[in-house]
């Protein structure tokens, strides 16, 4: 992965973007990274990007943590393509093998983060789309719903059942089938 | 202690608040679909209001039986859990048929169970767990099943289904749209279920970009596509299907670049009745896998932009033309004889796994086991001289299952490790990884022709053995059952192997042809740095007579 690193450095020393956080910090990122955002990618094809992009929707303490994901994934997503033309297959799977070990395990890292900040990652993942980062928080999200019954489910995040007990009646002989 | 204070202030603001249901409805339903199952999608709509009239917008829908069933034999209660879903599945779909779309819809009918449910493509063996509630899945479940995934899936539909044990259904159409549809098995009435036809029929256009169909030996109706009929597919996997004669051409031409345009991986497996394929790709396709075709005799596929080309248990291809200049991978275990063999792109080829190199001349002097095993190595041989960029080799020597007594009626022609002498000299290869299939007891010359194929690699950095011995290993080490002739003269062979660096040997065996190799790779290999030696575990045990050398002497 070294020469795909350098080759990174050259492209990024040609492309720096620079993110404005909310509460209006900086952040400097190559555009490699910054493109893993289709919202940013849009922004950088329209040519709209000088004197940085203002992301009025994400926190620094958030966009810090999208850039960290980005860098990682973007790293990735060069591999992919370096693979196709320089690489053989089989030899790139290796190193392919290896580098994919390593982004899960990134991955888990990533979200060990508490609740509120997991839903503002996924609100700013939305919102800059993301679709990988999406993905991987609203996964997290359903993992700790699985398995659980509504009641569990409640309790667990805080929702208030606003259902008369008439109507809660109702919806459970609709969906009788899915609590049998 | 900054750490337990906000974590502890994290939890205070959580207790009071509700982020979760203020979340918007897209990402809700995004959230929810990433649930395993519909019905827990389903039980969410008596959370609150908030959460009531999400349901009917899932964007996922996945119906499928659990991995495994109670009981390998028949269960009521496993088959009655069977037609709950398929009535749950066909309710669903119907009360959506008007709704919005669905991305991923996954329609399943087969045990999943990766561990205890492995198949094996034969009349007699089949999967593992029987799937009794096969019966009970219907032609016309297929069809509104398959209808549905046609008209409402945009991203990925895939449906397995299941029949009893000759047949077996899948179904897996994926278009970001999933749908698995298992069709069970039935075991009481087996005349019964012999004479049940089950149909199915391809869409003739569909939204899906990812196709994925297992269908349980359904008979599968390929219909005749106009161009651009599939023009968002991109995946696509279909397998466990008979198709009719005639359908070769409507097959080839689905899969080709009219009616596929952005199609990139495409797999087939386990299909009948296909005698004739011929793909005329898009740029595109990079990948091809073709597994078990029975009965799959002319092979004929140009795809400009292939990459890896997997074929493996197609046995009856007779004849075979590749055009795909841009292929790197191709893991093939055995093609057509060299003679019928067109290869435009082996010049490219970096990589070749799976590849089969049997006993090419072991056959008696009449000739009258002359056998497609002979054409299989030629085969073999042809890549091996033509892929000349390869260099990462992995092969399978399959030994043949003979006794001495049959050795002994050979007589001298016998000669098992010699056909290594004529590979071409590889000299690009730096990985090379040597599965050894000894069937019997013959796993004396396994060093001379290992030996006899390194010597070929001048170049060779890893190398990886493994020796997969049958129950019957032999582990007396003076064993004469198997002694190659030329068996005094390997061991002191001079081996090229100046770059060699890594040596991973699995299942070793301390036969002196074992040993011999080991220290042939110490004195040969000057840049050496690890060796592993794993022992095969019966080294462990007393050794055991060879039963075959036994009786051949005798």
């Amino acid at each position: 992965m070294a020469s795909a690193g350098s080759g990174d450095e050259k492209a990024a020393a040609a492309a720096m973007i620079t993110l404005i956080s909310s509460d209006n910090e900086k952040f400097e990122v190559t555009e490699a990274t910054a493109t893993l955002s289709q919202t940013i990618r849009h922004m950088i094809e329209d040519g709209c990007t000088d004197g940085g992009v203002p992301l009025p929707n994400v926190t620094s303490k958030i966009l810090a943590r999208v850039i960290e994901y980005c860098k990682k994934h973007a790293t990735a997503a060069a591999g992919e393509e370096g693979s196709s033309s320089s690489f053989s297959d089989a030899a790139f799977l290796e190193v392919d093998r290896a580098f994919l070990e390593e982004l899960e395990e990134f991955d888990d890292a990533f979200l060990e983060v508490d609740r509120a900040t997991l839903f503002d990652l996924i609100l700013a993942a939305n919102y800059l789309d993301i679709k990988g980062l999406l993905n991987l928080t609203c996964q997290k999200v359903a993992d700790s719903v699985k398995g659980k019954t509504p009641e569990q489910i409640r309790e667990m995040y805080n929702i208030v059942n606003d259902l008369t007990p008439e109507e809660e009646a109702e919806i459970r002989r609709e969906t009788q089938w899915a609590f049998e | 202690m900054e750490f337990p204070t906000s974590v502890h202030e994290e939890t205070a603001t959580m207790a009071a608040d509700d982020v979760i249901s203020d979340l918007p409805d897209d990402l809700l339903l995004r959230i929810l679909s990433f649930l395993p199952a519909a019905s827990e999608v389903a039980r969410t709509s008596v959370l609150s209001r908030r959460w009531h009239h999400l349901w009917p917008n899932a964007i996922a829908l996945r119906f499928a039986v659990v991995s495994e069933p109670r009981e390998y034999s028949y269960t009521q209660a496993d088959r009655d859990d069977a037609r709950r879903l398929i009535a749950i599945t066909d309710a669903v779909l119907a009360s959506r048929a008007d709704g919005p779309d669905i991305e991923d819809l996954h329609v399943s009918f087969v045990y999943s169970s990766e561990d205890h449910n492995g198949y094996i493509d034969d009349p007699y063996t089949g999967y593992d767990f029987r799937h009794y509630h096969a019966a009970d899945i219907t032609s016309g479940h297929v069809a509104s099943w398959m209808g549905f995934a046609a008209r409402r899936v945009v991203e990925r539909m895939k449906r397995v289904l299941m029949r009893k044990h000759i047949m077996r259904r899948k179904m897996k159409e994926e278009e970001e749209k999933k749908v698995w549809q298992p069709m069970p098995e039935y075991v009481y009435d087996d005349e019964r279920e012999e004479e049940r036809v089950l149909l199915a029929e391809l869409p003739g256009s569909m939204r899906a970009r990812v196709m994925s169909l297992t269908l349980g030996k359904a008979i599968l109706t390929i219909p005749t596509v106009g161009a651009g009929s599939f023009d968002a597919l991109t995946d696509v996997l279909l397998s466990h299907a008979k198709v009719d004669a005639g359908s070769d051409v409507r097959l080839g031409s689905l899969f080709s670049s009219c009616c596929c345009p952005r199609l990139r991986k495409l797999q087939l497996r386990y299909i009948e009745g296909l005698t004739e394929l011929r793909l005329d790709a898009v740029g595109t396709l990079s990948e091809l896998r073709l597994l078990d075709l029975h009965g799959l005799e002319a092979l004929d596929v140009a795809a400009p932009g292939l990459r890896f080309l997997g074929i493996n248990g197609c046995f009856w291809i007779t004849s075979a033309r590749f055009s795909a200049p841009r292929l790197e991978t191709l893991a093939c275990d055995h093609l057509c004889p060299a003679e019928r063999l067109s290869f435009n792109g082996a010049a490219s080829v970096r990589c070749i796994e799976d590849l089969h190199l049997s006993h090419v001349f072991l056959r008696p002097k009449n000739n009258e086991w002359k056998d497609e095993e002979d054409e299989n190595l030629s085969a073999a041989v042809w890549l091996l001289r033509h892929c000349t960029a390869m260099d990462r080799l992995q092969v399978q020597i399959v030994w043949p299952q003979f006794g001495p007594s049959q050795k002994q009626q050979l007589g001298e022609e016998v000669d098992f490790e010699d056909n290594m002498m004529h590979l071409p000299q590889l000299s690009n290869m730096r990985n090379l990884k040597i599965t050894f299939n000894v069937p019997w007891s013959y796993g004396h010359n396994v060093g001379a022709t290992i030996t006899k194929l390194i010597a070929k690699c001048p170049e060779l950095e890893d190398l990886s053995i493994e020796i997969c011995c049958s129950k019957k290993d032999c582990l007396d080490q003076n064993c004469i059952c198997n002694q190659p002739s030329g068996w005094d003269a390997w061991e002191s062979q001079k081996l090229p192997l100046e770059r060699l660096r890594n040596v991973d040997f699995r299942n070793f065996i301390p036969y002196d042809s074992q040993i011999q190799l080991v220290s042939l790779f110490l004195t040969n290999a000057p840049a050496l740095e690890r060796m592993t030696l794993v022992l095969h575990r019966r080294t462990y045990q007393n050794s055991v007579p060879c039963p075959q050398s036994m009786s051949g002497r005798g």
